[in-house]
């Protein structure tokens, strides 16, 4: 029994695959939030706090689903061991796309209850200010794009699971300051989200160019892996660095274009008042 | 922020570099000429066997290689692993070196499996790769003789499924013959494009010492 996508020898095929360690993990996820929701709901419901809407609800299970889409087969088997543009793929969908939806799908009063420790609320503020994100998501970035780190990895179940983990750990912290989800732990307004997401676009187009530019593949384990439709190594790598470089700009400057839009309405609704004439 | 960026490009530019062992390295290794194959202690001779191109052609091994470096590989186009990524890789390769040293290069991959494997299937399947690639197909015993005068575990057939296919166990190592259709150098599986494309240049370069 596979628990967990790792590298195999195996020729690939377009033969389902049961990966039960995948549906426990999002199972875990879901049920997690559906117990919070029944279970640590108030009766009433203190400072600007809303009860849970349905859009909530809708953008976690939409994020949980992409966590599933990006870890189970056939995604999850080819990242682990035959293309690096699924790789890629899967590493762009837990960092930038399941993280904002899982955040944005967490009501307010559960972020309260969640962060009620001290603990965990001092972690939160330091994670509200820009630097330490960006350092830990930039840091993870590299860390897991290093070739001894994807070749050491590729055949453990148990390793891959912590390593996929440790991406969308990371995608979390990235997205925390990014959406100011609490005032009390006074996020960055507009301008510093915007900033903020600007400066990230960065790192990421490193590896981004040397897997475009590369004249040979950078990592052995999907050189050597069994050909999947016939796409050479050096494609497939090319592939990787269009996705890394289009996908993941795409996502973060549509991301700055929507904050940009709320903020001028944020300033436009503020300027609103300034202009009614006094009587 | 800016020498932050630097020093994250810098870690990157070294760590995603494509393997790339150094001369003095390949040397700690026992391999004077520093290539990244095994060098072989003893230099071994083209074997003397005729083929089948996929043309349909006589191919006698030994005058047609004269004068070229060689790369003679054993394998089977129903492979689905060893064969093909052994293939690309080394197509990926001759495919950025310049047209003169190129030209000097012959891939020849000689069928093990000789039932299923027609020269028409050969030719498509190579053509993948390389349509230079020369596919050559012969009777079981002169692929035997050729596997067995380069010191090559001779090839088997595994046992077939309900549908009929079966894998072929073959020696995964390519051998590289000099231009004096001498086996000198051999390349087991795992070997990458960045080796093939720092070692085909010197096999043509390096003056080898015996015979």
């Amino acid at each position: 029994m596979t628990w967990w996508c790792a590298a195999t020898d195996l020729p690939w095929t377009w033969t389902w695959r049961a990966y039960p360690g995948v549906w426990l993990f999002v199972a875990a996820v879901v049920g997690g939030y559906a117990w919070a929701l029944i279970r640590l709901q108030p009766a009433r419901l203190a400072g600007d706090d809303q009860p849970t809407t349905r859009k909530e609800i809708a953008l976690f299970v939409l994020g949980a689903l992409t966590l599933w889409a990006a870890t189970d087969w056939p995604v999850g088997a080819l990242a682990a061991g035959y293309l690096l543009s699924a790789r890629t793929l899967q590493y762009l969908l837990y960092v930038l796309v399941a993280p904002p939806l899982l955040l944005l799908g967490t009501p307010r009063w559960l972020l309260r209850r969640l962060l009620r420790g001290r603990v965990a609320f001092r972690l939160a503020r330091v994670l509200s200010r820009p630097l330490v994100p960006l350092l830990v998501y930039n840091a993870v970035l590299i860390a897991v794009h290093l070739p001894p780190v994807v070749n050491a990895v590729a055949g453990s179940q148990l390793l891959s699971f912590g390593l996929d983990l440790l991406v969308i750990a990371s995608g979390l912290v990235f997205w925390w300051p990014a959406l100011g989800r609490l005032p009390e732990l006074r996020p960055m307004g507009y301008p510093g989200r915007l900033g903020y997401l600007l400066l990230s676009v960065f790192v990421p187009t490193v590896p981004a160019a040397f897997y475009t530019y590369a004249r040979f593949p950078i990592y052995e384990l999907y050189e050597l892996a069994p050909r999947v439709q016939r796409i050479a190594a050096v494609a497939d790598q090319q592939i990787a660095g269009l996705m890394m470089k289009t996908l993941g700009g795409l996502i973060l400057f549509g991301t700055m274009s929507v904050m940009f839009f709320r903020w001028h309405r944020q300033e436009e609704r503020q300027e609103i008042p300034q202009k009614e004439p006094v009587a | 922020m800016q020498r932050f960026l630097l020093s994250i490009v810098a870690v990157l530019a070294v760590a995603c570099a494509p393997a790339d062992r150094s001369d003095a390295e390949a040397d700690a290794g026992g391999n004077p000429y520093g290539l990244r194959g095994r060098v072989l202690a003893e230099a071994l001779p083209m074997p003397d066997v005729v083929f089948t191109d996929t043309d349909g052609r006589a191919y006698d091994l030994r005058r047609e290689t004269d004068g070229y470096l060689t790369l003679l590989f054993f394998g089977y186009t129903h492979c689905p692993d060893v064969c093909p990524i052994h293939m690309a890789n080394i197509g990926a390769v001759v495919r950025t070196l310049r047209p003169s040293v190129a030209a000097r290069i012959k891939v020849l991959f000689v069928t093990t499996d000789p039932a299923r494997d027609t020269p028409e299937r050969i030719r498509t399947w190579l053509d993948n790769f390389d349509s230079s690639f020369i596919g050559l197909t012969g009777d079981t015993a002169a692929i035997a003789t050729a596997q067995r005068a380069l010191w090559l575990p001779p090839s088997q057939l595994g046992p077939a499924d309900s549908t009929g296919n079966y894998l072929v166990g073959h020696a995964a190592a390519v051998v590289a013959f000099t231009p004096d259709r001498l086996a000198r150098v051999m390349y087991p599986f795992g070997i990458r494009q960045a080796d093939w494309a720092h070692d085909l240049p010197k096999l043509l370069e390096i003056q080898w010492s015996g015979s």
